[in-house]
């Protein structure tokens, strides 16, 4: 029965040619669009405008409390994304600017959830180790204030880590004599 | 006397169907990366994917998609058609038409899936074909700041219902000889 069979292989070009042709027509004034849409291209050519993630940055200048050696440092973290994510964890050192010297280390309290394209502004403290106040007390003790950066910065948020080597965080005011 | 007809056919194109139905909600292949960063559901029928919980769809893999719908359907319609007239003049014919379908379009789908695993390796992403794992971006997508971020990648169940149908087809085929020879 050649027409069934005529019927079949007319049927099976018609399903494969049909759609090809419409979606080519629609964008034949634009064929990239085919196979690059928007998101992807922006990613492409580097334009992160419309999804730009940022690591927390430092607001303020860090505050050192003398009684318990610690600096408390202020954050603000912008979520761009239509979604909640959670800061899972977030670990890092306090070292010295000038000599590179770890002061102390972050304490993150937990998770913390940031709704969709909201800021939300945290506070982590970093406890200063002997060795560092021994540095800070040599190297430091005439100076108002100490230069600190923050190193080997690990933000675990999203199910990804993100590990930043060094962030400037400011200075430190020391307690006059 | 009973008019004969080819069961694995007949289950061969209800799973063909049902195939097709079910892969409309559950992807053949998803690949989560991070917790929605990016996303891709990944079958002939409905490929789709997530930027950072944004959705889109490429049009052209869009266009892919309707030509396996409608294949998809007239196959297993076809199918079912077949195994009521196997023994009619015609019904080499409708079976030709649908057994080879489903298993076109699982080795289709596998063979886009490992060429697109290998070009995204070649970009320096190492992406599972099964299972978990990390991968760190590459610097110069993420402005020199290093980013790592947990892959899971997994077949789905509709994936296993295409290729219960693909065998079936199959069976369906050799079930074919057996009724023309008994004619």
């Amino acid at each position: 029965m050649d027409k069934a069979r005529l019927f079949l292989i007319l049927l099976t070009v018609g399903i494969i040619l049909g759609p090809l042709a419409g979606v080519i027509f629609v964008y034949r004034d634009n064929l990239a669009g085919l196979i690059l849409p928007p998101q992807i291209e922006n990613l492409a050519i580097g334009n992160y405008t419309q999804v730009t993630f940022q690591p927390p940055t430092v607001i303020g200048s860090p505050q050192y409390d003398l009684a318990t050696q610690t600096i408390t440092l202020t954050f603000n973290f912008t979520n761009p994304l239509p979604i909640p994510i959670a800061v899972e964890n977030f670990t890092g050192e306090v070292a010295c600017r000038e000599h590179n010297y770890l002061l102390g280390s972050v304490s993150f309290p937990g998770p913390l959830r940031v709704g969709a394209s909201q800021t939300t502004t945290f506070q982590l403290q970093a406890h200063l180790t002997l060795d560092g106040i021994i540095h800070i007390i040599t190297f430091h003790s005439q100076e108002s204030s100490v230069a600190i950066v923050f190193r080997d910065l690990n933000i675990q948020l999203a199910g990804a880590k993100i590990h930043i080597d060094t962030v400037d965080a400011g200075s430190i005011p020391l307690p006059q004599r | 006397m009973s008019r004969p007809i080819n069961w694995f056919g007949l289950a061969a194109g209800m799973l063909t169907v049902i195939t097709l139905f079910v892969s409309f909600f559950i992807p053949w292949w998803q690949l989560e990366v991070g917790q929605d960063i990016m996303k891709v559901n990944a079958s002939p029928v409905n490929t789709n994917f997530g930027l950072f919980g944004l959705p889109f769809t490429i049009p052209l893999i869009s266009a892919l998609n309707i030509i396996s719908i409608l294949l998809f359907a007239a196959s297993g319609i076809t199918m079912l058609v077949y195994s009521f007239v196997p023994t009619k003049p015609y019904a080499k014919h409708l079976l030709g038409f649908a057994y080879k379908k489903p298993l076109i379009a699982v080795i289709s789908f596998l063979l886009v899936l490992v060429i697109s695993i290998t070009f995204v390796s070649f970009l320096g992403i190492n992406v599972p074909f099964v299972g978990s794992a990390t991968v760190d971006l590459p610097s110069n997508l993420t402005d020199g700041i290093q980013i790592t971020a947990s892959l899971a990648a997994s077949f789905q169940i509709s994936f296993w219902f295409a290729v219960a149908a693909s065998a079936l087809c199959i069976i369906a085929r050799f079930q074919h000889f057996s009724i023309s020879k008994g004619q």
